[in-house]
């Protein structure tokens, strides 16, 4: 053999190695839901894919199937590490899920499904599906062997409905009512709310905590006959996880609901499983679909919705909350632990694989019992939590290395979880005691290398982060609230000048009245007034005399008011001149002569004239009246 | 006698029973905090945070209690368990012994201490400075103490009310000059000491001090998206520790004052300190 000739059968056992070392690198696993299924029954297919490196395999492909319908796939990852010998093996990889519907009977080879790593191809087992006619497998029927089984209306991807429209139209279903099975509970309804077609939601339960399962349901009720709903409008859910999955379809089957006197068909079109992120009034946008078949065929479309819901979401109670409790961490948990090995040298590692499985969402981290000496890295993850049958359950499994730095027996405590069980509303705390892990010297490590002296030295004097704690709760004064919060407070600072200011101004204001008033009280006009009130006193005890003086002082001071004239000052003609000459009319002016003639008359013989004391004070009044408006006038 | 027995026994188990169940659903904050105080000798500081603050949101505030627990973080945060915002929260822990002790000299050195850490850390990556110019009026308003402005609009009043005193009520001449000068220094104290004792108030009434527990919180609209960055180049990064004022909670977002820019940030994102004045809106 020439050397060219072995280089090149070198160079291809090398390649061979390569190839069979990369392929030892990639595990496929392959897993179908059943090998016999009826026409338009739907199945899941699913590969396992894992690798020993960090790098996952990727690009999943199942090959289409004629006879077939293929959708998806949906792909989730996962992460697994394990200590063999002490040798830490980290495992990466996905898993892909097909669905497949069946569309005509006969047997069919599914597969190889494919991943790709490295550059190169890797096929899956291949599996076998027989897909029979509908009706010959058996069956049983939910809901208790109900005898109605119509017709399953629900595609989960949309491929239609296998059935003859119109096969139960409302003249149907009404020729045999005696024949109805049993309404499930969960499909009654009192009254409909349209009379062609609604859509409606429940949810359970009502009034959550922060991570309890929230289960909807929407269910469609059509009044004519089968329907089929498309364009579905899937409801919003910003403030809560979703566990539901890719495929949060329910096919199930139809059933009728007597509501009033029509016969419905109805069914349950989606069912989500929601876990509350946080406490508040959190909203569930609406649901809407449309019902399409012969009967529901209209423009615009059939189309109907429900209403957001709106659920009052608190956190678990605070009494009885264990220390460590973190809110979210609901449901019923059960923990459980493998620690290996229980013999190693100081500075070595000891691996610790919890596995947490229950129902609800799983919470994501555990407590581990930190303790001097002892190094907890960060956990690695495998989890597997899915929606089975409307529960939320799996599992998590957290992989620990934990570091041992001091010799001698350590005691390394329990891992714990504390979480709040829903339907024994109390909380619980999940525990996987740890066992003693006994750690012999190691020789080669230098004693002041050890993590705890480390730790130890951060206590140093100097440090000004060592904090040194405080053993007791020493007394203080509590802060008062301000003075300043005080209403008085402010009243006082704006009120004592204010009233400083209003006294003044109020002391000033009355200083002016008080004059007023007293210029009021000598002004001639009131005097006047006040004279012909005693003018009326003597004129009722017929006394002529006072009677006179009185309504002639009256009159005098009512000139003077009137005009600013005195008229005691003056003789008769004057008088006259005087008061033509301020303007006084002359019809009032001769009145008021005769009126003061009369009065002088009366005051020196005592008697009365032609006028009767009385008389002598009317006119008198008409006359005050008659210069109190030339008064103002002028 | 028998049945005198028997009546015995089931007294003493539901007794037993009820003690058992009394002390296993609820400890008292002592325990609890001993319990804290204990974890955290042996080193175990996620352990004593757990149990801090369990007692935090069981509303009890002590400023022992809050500098412990600012030990326990501090702890974890230099020990391989550290988890991210570690630092932030002991900040928060010290500004909350500092609210409700204002004169412990270990506690205030502690927070300097752990805003020097961060602000060393985040140094060394280019990060924001920690403390952000406040605006104008909150400058002035802190200045002094919201009692010392009180004080301060106390005495204006008293001199404005003085001066008006004399120039209304007393008539002489050589009232007149100390009259208007009282008033007009009275009215001058008045106003800026009145007006910003009012501010104090109206800021301690309608905000509350927080610190930032995460490495970094970003400054959002109402909307929830990120806020531009201002024309003046500030910041709206708020960096671990930093202090800020809450203005108003709205279901998972906080608004919040940060030097003078004003934005939302994630509720869980920011600690609230326990606010020092007993009666809050």
């Amino acid at each position: 053999m020439s050397p060219r000739a072995l280089l090149g059968l070198a160079c291809a056992l090398v390649a061979l190695c390569f190839a069979s070392g990369a392929r030892a690198q990639v595990s496929l696993d392959t897993q179908i839901g059943a090998h016999k299924v009826e026409l338009g029954d739907s199945i899941q297919f699913e590969i396992t894919a894992t690798s020993s490196t960090d790098e996952p395999p990727q690009n999943p492909h199942l090959p289409p199937v004629p006879g077939l319908s293929i959708r998806g796939p949906s792909i989730g990852s996962r992460t697994q590490v394990s200590i063999n010998n002490g040798r830490m093996q980290r495992q990466t990889g996905i898993s892909a899920t097909w669905s497949i519907q069946a569309l005509k009977p006969g047997t069919f080879r599914i597969g190889p499904a494919t991943v790709d790593f490295g550059g190169q191809h890797f096929q899956s087992r291949v599996e076998m599906l027989e897909v029979v006619p509908a009706g010959t497998l058996p069956r049983t029927p939910p809901g208790g062997g109900q005898p109605f089984d119509p017709f399953r209306f629900f595609d989960p991807f949309g491929g239609g409905s296998p059935f003859p429209q119109g096969l139960f139209g409302p003249n149907d279903v009404q020729q045999e009512p005696e024949q109805l099975p049993p309404v499930p509970d969960e499909f009654k309804v009192d009254h409909a709310p349209d009379p062609l077609a609604f859509v409606r939601a429940t949810v359970t339960p009502k009034h959550p905590v922060v991570g309890e399962q929230v289960t909807v349901r929407f269910y469609a009720y059509g009044a004519r006959g089968i329907f089929r709903p498309v364009n579905a409008v899937e409801p919003t859910h910003p403030d809560f996880l979703d566990y539901t999955g890719q495929d949060d379809s329910i096919a199930e089957n139809a059933v009728r609901v007597p509501i009033g006197d029509t016969l419905w068909i109805a069914g349950k079109i989606r069912e989500i499983c929601l876990f509350p992120l946080h406490a508040g009034r959190l909203t569930i946008g609406s649901f809407g679909l449309t019902f399409d078949g012969g009967a529901y065929r209209a423009n615009p479309p059939t189309t109907r919705s429900t209403a957001p819901i709106t659920l009052d979401v608190t956190e678990p109670p605070l009494d009885g909350r264990p220390a460590g409790y973190r809110i979210g961490d609901v449901g019923t948990l059960e923990l459980s632990v493998a620690v290996d090995p229980r013999k190693v040298v100081a500075g070595d590692a000891v691996s610790v694989v919890a596995k947490l499985a229950g129902t609800g969402s799983i919470p994501t981290a555990l407590h581990v019992p930190e303790q001097r000496g002892v190094e907890w890295l960060d956990p690695t993850h495998v989890d597997e939590v899915n929606n089975e049958h409307g529960t939320v359950r799996g599992f998590r499994a957290f992989t620990y290395i934990v570091k041992m730095h001091d010799a001698g027996t350590v005691d390394l405590g329990e891992l714990t979880l504390p979480y709040w069980d829903p339907r024994k509303r109390a909380y619980a705390t999940a525990r996987a005691p740890l066992g003693k892990i006994d750690v012999a010297p190691n020789p080669k490590a230098a004693p002041s290398a050890t993590a705890s002296a480390a730790a130890s030295a951060n206590a140093d004097f100097g440090d000004p982060l060592a904090l040194k704690p405080r053993h007791t709760l020493a007394s203080y004064a509590s802060a008062k609230a301000p003075f300043t919060d005080a209403l008085r407070f402010w009243y006082l600072l704006l009120g004592a000048p204010l009233a400083v200011a209003l006294s003044g101004i109020g002391a000033e204001l009355g200083g002016r009245l008080r004059r007023s008033r007293s210029a009021s009280r000598s002004s001639p006009l009131r005097l006047a007034q006040d004279s012909l009130k005693a003018a009326e006193t003597a004129a009722r005890s017929s006394e002529i005399a006072k009677t006179a003086a009185a309504v002639e002082r009256a009159l005098f001071l009512a000139i003077e008011a009137g005009t600013g004239i005195r008229p005691r000052a003056l003789l008769k003609d004057d008088l006259r001149a005087a008061l033509a000459g301020a303007g006084v009319e002359t019809a009032t002016l001769t009145r008021a002569l005769e009126l003061l003639d009369a009065c002088e008359s009366a005051r020196f013989t005592g008697k009365s004239g032609e006028l009767q004391p009385k008389e002598l004070v009317s006119q008198a009044r008409g006359l005050l009246g008659e210069l109190s408006r030339k008064r103002r006038s002028s | 006698m028998r049945g005198f027995g028997w009546f015995c026994a089931v007294l003493s188990a539901l007794v037993v029973g009820g003690t058992f169940v009394g002390s296993a659903s609820a400890e008292t904050p002592k325990e609890e905090f001993d319990a804290a105080v204990t974890a955290l000798e042996r080193g175990a500081y996620g352990d004593a945070i757990d149990h801090f603050e369990l007692l935090a949101d069981r509303g009890f505030t002590h400023p022992d209690a809050s500098f412990d627990r600012a030990a326990a973080y501090i702890g974890r945060a230099r020990s391989p368990q550290k988890q991210p915002g570690d630092l932030g929260r002991a900040a928060a822990a010290l500004a909350e012994t500092l609210a409700l002790r204002p004169d412990d000299r270990e506690a205030e050195s502690a927070l300097d201490a752990v805003r020097s850490e961060i602000g060393r850390r985040r140094a060394r990556t280019g990060g924001s400075p920690l403390v952000a110019r406040p605006r104008l009026s909150r400058a002035l308003v802190g200045l002094l103490p919201e009692q010392a402005w009180g004080v301060l609009g106390a005495l204006g009043s008293a001199s404005l009310a003085w001066g008006l005193a004399l120039r209304l009520f007393v008539k002489r001449t050589t009232a007149e000059v100390p009259g208007a000068l009282a008033a007009g220094i009275g009215a001058l104290l008045l106003c800026v000491g009145g007006g910003l004792a009012l501010e104090a108030r109206h800021f301690r009434r309608t905000s509350t001090l927080a610190v930032v527990v995460v490495p970094e919180a970003r400054l959002l609209d109402d909307a929830g998206r990120p806020l531009a960055t201002p024309a003046s180049g500030e910041s709206n990064v708020v960096p671990e520790g930093a202090e800020i004022y809450v203005l108003e909670r709205r279901g998972g977002l906080d608004r919040v004052e940060w030097g003078t820019t004003d934005g939302y940030v994630i509720a869980g994102q920011v600690r609230e300190v326990e606010p020092r004045g007993a009666d809050r809106p």
